[in-house]
C-alpha cells in the first residue's frame, strides 16, 4: 500500500483564517470563544459560541459563488484554497487523480431554515434554486472539486462530531489503495442557529458558563460543565509519498494509521470499550504500539461525560503509556468545530509535530480526580513528539482515531510502516 | 415606471441576486456567454423578477431571453399585459 503524507494544511476557525494565525493563537492559549454576536442570544441558556472573526466570503470567493452557497461551503472553500496554495499542488495534467473528502455534519442548515421562512411566506414559488445545491452537506466537497478542478475520488462523511476525521480517514484509504494521487481532505460546518443552540441545551450538552465566555471550553477541568458550539473548516492536502518527494514538496507529517469503530451502545451517551477499540485499531493499522505514541489531541469536548470517558478509553488503549502521554484538548481554545473538528484538530497535531510544540489545555484549573492524565495545562510545551494520535467521537456511537508521524521519522524510518 | 428606473432594477437583481459584478453589466451583455448565467440563475432571475414587479414569468419567456436588455424588454411587455388583465 503507498504511505501518505500531508502536503497543505488550510483552516478557517475561530481563532482566524490561516494557518498561521491559528497555530499561533492555539500556542499561545488564546481562547476564541465570545458572546454570539451573529444574533441576540438573550433567552438561550448557552450565549456563547466560537464564531469567525471578521470573515468576509468576497475575500475568498466571487459573488457568483457566494450567493449561491451557505457558509459551510464558504468556510471549506477558503480552507481548501489556503491547502492547495500551501501545498503548491499543481492540478493540471492530474485531475482524475486528485480527490475530495470533506464532511459536515448537517450542512447548510441556516440555509435550509430561511428557505422554509420563504416557502412559508411565499409558497413553493419563494424558494430559490439555489437553496438545495447551497446546503446539502456533500456540497462542501463538491463546490471544493468544481474551484480546484479535482476529478478523482469524491466522498462527503456526514457522521456528527467524527465527519472530519472520517473524512480525512477516507481520503487516507483512497491513496494507500491507489484511487489517487492526492486528495483534499477535512471538514466544515456552520451551525451557530438558535436552533442548533437550543437541541444541543436540550441534550443538556453546552456549557451555560455565559459571564465569563472565554473560559467556558474547559476540558478536563473539574469546573467544566459542557461544550462551546463553534464554525469553521480544516482541509488538508493528502498526497502519496512517492508523489510528494518527487515533487519536493514540504511534508508535515505522515498519515500512518486509522480507526474506525461504532458503540452499539447509546445515541449520545459514549461508551469507554468503544473509543478505546478505535484506538487499539488505528495503532494496529499504523503498526505502532502505543509506547511509539508521544500526543494525544483529545477529542476534549468539556463536557462532564466525554472527558472522563476519553480519559478511562486512554487508559484501556494504552495501558501503562497512558501517564507518560501528553494529552490535550485544543477545543479550550477553538471551541467545538462538530463535523470540522477532526480536520482543524489533524491540522493542529500535524503542526505539532512538525514544530516539537504541544498546544496546551487552556482554562484548567481544577484538576478532576477521575482526569487524571497529563493534560498539558495552559501552556504549550516543546517536545520532540515522535508519532501522536487525534480522536473524533460522534453521536450515534462514531469512533474515529487518526495516527500520525513525524516527517524526519518518514524519511529516515520508512521502513517501520505497517 | 421610466425605462432607466426599470433597467436600473434589473441590474440590482443581477448583481444582488445572482451575485454578478455591477461593472460586468450592460443593457446589450449576453446573458449566458458574458455573464454566465446557468439553469439555475435563470430560475433565480425569473422569482426575483417577478416579485420585484408584481408580474408573472413563464419558462418559456425565460428560455428566450439572450440580453440583459431582453430582460428589461419582458418586463415591460408584461407589465403592460398583466396590469390589462388584473
Amino acid at each position: 500500500m503507498r504511505r501518505v503524507v500531508i502536503t497543505g494544511l488550510g483552516v478557517v476557525s475561530p481563532l482566524g483564517v490561516g494557518v498561521e494565525v491559528f497555530w499561533d493563537s492555539l500556542t499561545r492559549g488564546v481562547p476564541g470563544v465570545r458572546r454570539i454576536s451573529r444574533f441576540d442570544p438573550s433567552g438561550l441558556p448557552s450565549q456563547m459560541a466560537g464564531e469567525i472573526p471578521n470573515f468576509d466570503p468576497l475575500q475568498y470567493l466571487p459573488r457568483r459563488d457566494v450567493v449561491r452557497t451557505d457558509l459551510f461551503i464558504q468556510y471549506a472553500l477558503a480552507a481548501a484554497q489556503e491547502a492547495i496554495a500551501d501545498a503548491k499542488l499543481r492540478l493540471e495534467g492530474q485531475r482524475d487523480r486528485v480527490g475530495v473528502s470533506v464532511g459536515s455534519s448537517v450542512g447548510g442548515l441556516p440555509l435550509l431554515l430561511r428557505s422554509y421562512d420563504q416557502f412559508l411566506a411565499e409558497g413553493s414559488e419563494g424558494v430559490s434554486p439555489y437553496a438545495l445545491p447551497g446546503l446539502l452537506p456533500n456540497m462542501a466537497a463538491g463546490w471544493i472539486s468544481m474551484r480546484a478542478g479535482a476529478r478523482g475520488p469524491i466522498a462527503a462523511a456526514a457522521t456528527a462530531c467524527a465527519a472530519g476525521n472520517q473524512a480525512i480517514g477516507d481520503a487516507f484509504r483512497a491513496i494507500q489503495r491507489g484511487e489517487a494521487d492526492a486528495m483534499l481532505a477535512g471538514g466544515t460546518d456552520a451551525l451557530i442557529h438558535p436552533i442548533i443552540i437550543a437541541g444541543f441545551c436540550a441534550l443538556r450538552a453546552l456549557s451555560r458558563r455565559n459571564a465569563d465566555p472565554e473560559r467556558a471550553s474547559r476540558p478536563f477541568d473539574a469546573g467544566r460543565d459542557g461544550f462551546v458550539l463553534a464554525e469553521g473548516a480544516g482541509v488538508l492536502v493528502l498526497e502519496a509519498l512517492d508523489i510528494a518527494q518527487e515533487r519536493g514538496a514540504h511534508v508535515y507529517a505522515e498519515l500512518v494509521g486509522y480507526g474506525v469503530s461504532a458503540d452499539a451502545h447509546h445515541p449520545t451517551a459514549p461508551s469507554t470499550e468503544g473509543p478505546a477499540r478505535a484506538m487499539s485499531l488505528a495503532l494496529a493499522d499504523a503498526g505502532l504500539r502505543p509506547e511509539d505514541i508521544d500526543y494525544v489531541n483529545a477529542h476534549g469536548t468539556s463536557t462532564p461525560h466525554n472527558d472522563i470517558n476519553e480519559t478511562r478509553a486512554i487508559k484501556e488503549a494504552f495501558g501503562s503509556h497512558a501517564h507518560q502521554l501528553a494529552v490535550s484538548s485544543t477545543k479550550s481554545m477553538t471551541g467545538h468545530l462538530i463535523g470540522a473538528a477532526g480536520a482543524v484538530e489533524a491540522i493542529a497535531t500535524a503542526l505539532a509535530l512538525e514544530r516539537g510544540l504541544v498546544p496546551p489545555t487552556i482554562n484548567y484549573e481544577s484538576p478532576d480526580p477521575e482526569c487524571d492524565l497529563d493534560y498539558v495545562p495552559n501552556s504549550a510545551r516543546k517536545a520532540r513528539i515522535r508519532a501522536a494520535i487525534s480522536n473524533g467521537f460522534a453521536f450515534g456511537g462514531t469512533n474515529a482515531t487518526l495516527v500520525f508521524r513525524r516527517a524526519d521519522a518518514t524519511s529516515h524510518h520508512g521502513d517501520t510502516s505497517g | 415606471m421610466d425605462i432607466p428606473d426599470l433597467e436600473a432594477r434589473i441590474k440590482g437583481i443581477l448583481t444582488n441576486r445572482l451575485g454578478m459584478n455591477a461593472s460586468d453589466i450592460r443593457m446589450n451583455s449576453r446573458l449566458t456567454d458574458e455573464l454566465g448565467m446557468d439553469s439555475l440563475d435563470a430560475v433565480e432571475l425569473a422569482i426575483a423578477t417577478e416579485r420585484q414587479f408584481g408580474i408573472s414569468i413563464s419558462d418559456e419567456d425565460v428560455a428566450k431571453l439572450v440580453t440583459v436588455a431582453d430582460i428589461a424588454g419582458l418586463v415591460h411587455r408584461l407589465t403592460q399585459e398583466q396590469r390589462g388583465s388584473a
